[in-house]
């Protein structure tokens, strides 16, 4: 595959952010799509363990890119919208994959001894829409958890991100915190958000073109969620270049 | 040129005190569940209240709760103090069966919503149905209230900013203070505090055209915008050619929300490689990639609709942005 360069990174035109997500696909599809053998329960984020089915949406004036992952967490983790803690409904996602045997608990139950996985309580929807404003991709996302759709930012990024002081710096953001609830471009439904005014800035530090690192179309998605993917507890696998 | 300028300010006062009136009712559900009875207490049936048009309905819900909810039900009554508790994060208006999603800004909605906005009688006072329970988060973003649309308002500030000078620099240097007598000014409708601020964000109003297509700063101190904010909002059918048929016919349909698609674009001041001024016939055919003959009569066969004023499609787009924009710095324009 032919390595185009974008004009003015960090910022993409529409047609770059096209053929940004086509490589990206062909990348990194199978490899997101197949269930990880290596992966532990520890540290590492959801995405990594399960199967994520990665596709293109034709949009209405722009194509984006829909990642869908399963949300783990443990059993206990109260449901605010939902106060049946027994009914844990598995959503799955669209590889079939995520058991729920396991999880099943009559009783609201003590916390899990730590070498416990989490086991799925409902799938994510990222989409990735480019914005004309801001000229760079832009980060959509939805979570049903226990039946119900995710509807506050605090609850989102209590789920997604385990790491506290990410936590802490997404909430720091002036005007209500990095992330916030907005229509979605294409869908016109309400989506949680990422602020991408800062996105550009983070993507021109990653570069150096002293030393010959650059970005270009086969990387940039790639390179942009592995800078905001944190965030929202997206994660790429990797894959052999 | 100085805002206050008398000649100038003309248009933009006038926008700004646009109104639209409006009259609320209570949903029967919801009165049934508060007051055990689907018809409200005598002088409480109906409340009617005059909203600015660059205005949002979650500045009014305090107002709306304090001088017509709440005496309500002291006087008459309700089956237990417990159930009566409304919230304003709960408040929802709906028209038609539409929910008005409450971070547009009421003009626009209006402009969608209602039928015959152009050249008709169209529906005034506007009749809305208040709902203080069920919230359809599904449709509408949560959490609404005073706050929430602070922080969405000043978001968009923050890209209109970006879009017309390249970065959010002057949005985010605005002193604390400046920033509360901004949104001080958009909730009490205070031009004089709205615009005091606003001219630090966007420098010296000049509604004449720039003399000088080459840019940058002028004489009169007006520097050129990069681009200018603005959203279409257009009432798709599934093919142009199908839009173009319910025009002719003058097919007078009740709008509905779901079937509007909003494109966002940032428009650059003049036509590309040339000194003449953007259109607004150009801005739409940029946003929706638009290069056809054909689709070139698609445009003039639709009509374009912001402030309440039909726009002709020659307008320059630099008229447009400093005469109708909205208070969050955007041209929302209603195809």
């Amino acid at each position: 595959m032919t390595v185009e360069d974008i004009a003015d990174y960090p910022y993409l035109t529409r047609k770059e952010f096209v053929t940004c997500m086509n490589q990206f696909v062909d990348r990194y599809g199978s490899a997101m799509a197949a269930v990880s053998e290596t992966a532990t329960s520890s540290s590492s984020s959801s995405s990594l363990a399960d199967p994520a089915s990665v596709r293109i949406v034709p949009g209405v004036t722009t194509p984006y890119l829909q990642i869908t992952t399963t949300l783990r967490s443990h059993p206990c983790t109260p449901n605010i919208a939902n106060n049946d803690q027994g009914d844990i409904e598995d959503r799955g996602n669209e590889s079939g994959a995520g058991d729920i045997e396991d999880i099943e608990d009559a009783d609201p139950c003590p916390p899990p001894p730590t070498a416990q996985s989490p086991g799925p309580t409902g799938h994510i929807d990222y989409h990735i829409v480019y914005s004309a404003t801001w000229r760079v991709p832009t980060m959509y996302l939805r979570a049903t958890h226990n039946g119900a759709m995710v509807l506050s930012t605090s609850e989102i990024t209590r789920l997604l991100v385990s790491d506290r002081k990410v936590r802490g710096a997404i909430r720091a953001v002036d005007f209500g915190g990095a992330l916030g609830i907005q229509d979605h471009p294409e869908l016109g439904t309400p989506f949680m958000w990422l602020h991408p005014c800062h996105t550009a800035t983070m993507l021109g530090a990653v570069v150096s073109p002293r030393d010959g690192v650059s970005v270009g179309t086969a990387e940039y998605l790639a390179a942009w969620i592995s800078l905001i993917g944190p965030a929202v507890g997206l994660a790429l696998p990797s894959v052999a270049v | 040129m100085d805002f206050r300028d008398f000649e100038h300010k003309a248009p933009l006062q006038r926008i700004w005190d646009g109104m639209i009136p409006i009259e609320l009712q209570l949903a029967s559900a919801d009165a049934i569940e508060l007051l055990a009875s689907a018809v409200l207490p005598e002088p409480f049936q109906t409340f009617y209240l005059l909203v600015p048009r660059v205005s949002y309905f979650p500045f009014m819900c305090t107002q709306i709760k304090e001088r017509w909810l709440d005496p309500m039900f002291s006087i008459s009554g309700s089956r237990t103090p417990g159930n009566s508790v409304i919230k304003e994060s709960e408040m929802w208006f709906e028209y038609r069966g539409q929910a008005l999603k409450w971070h547009y800004p009421v003009g626009l909605l209006y402009d969608m919503l209602v039928a015959d906005v152009v050249g008709g009688q169209p529906e005034l006072p506007w009749g809305l149905t208040l709902h203080v329970r069920k919230f359809p988060a599904t449709k509408l973003v949560p959490g609404v209230g005073v706050q929430a649309m602070r922080d969405m308002f000043m978001a968009m500030i923050k890209e209109a900013d970006f879009i017309r000078n390249g970065s959010t620099k002057k949005v985010m240097d605005l002193a604390k203070s400046d920033q509360m007598q901004f949104l001080d000014g958009l909730e009490t409708h205070s031009f004089e505090k709205y615009f005091a601020i606003r001219s630090i964000i966007i420098p010296s109003q000049d509604a004449r055209p720039p003399v000088s297509a080459r840019g940058g700063g002028t004489a009169a101190g007006r520097t050129v915008p990069k681009a200018i904010p603005l959203k279409f909002y257009m009432q798709t059918m599934s093919a142009p050619e199908e839009n173009e048929r319910a025009v002719t016919a003058g097919a007078a349909r009740q709008p509905d929300m779901s079937q509007f698609h909003v494109a966002q674009f940032p428009v650059p001041l003049m036509r590309e490689g040339s000194a003449e001024l953007t259109t607004l016939a150009d801005a739409f055919k940029l946003c929706y990639e638009i290069t056809g003959q054909n689709d070139d009569a698609f445009v003039g066969n639709c009509v374009c609709l912001s402030q309440g004023i039909c726009v002709p499609w020659e307008t320059p787009i630099s008229w447009l942005a400093d005469n109708l924009f909205y208070a969050d710095c955007f041209l929302h324009l209603v195809v």
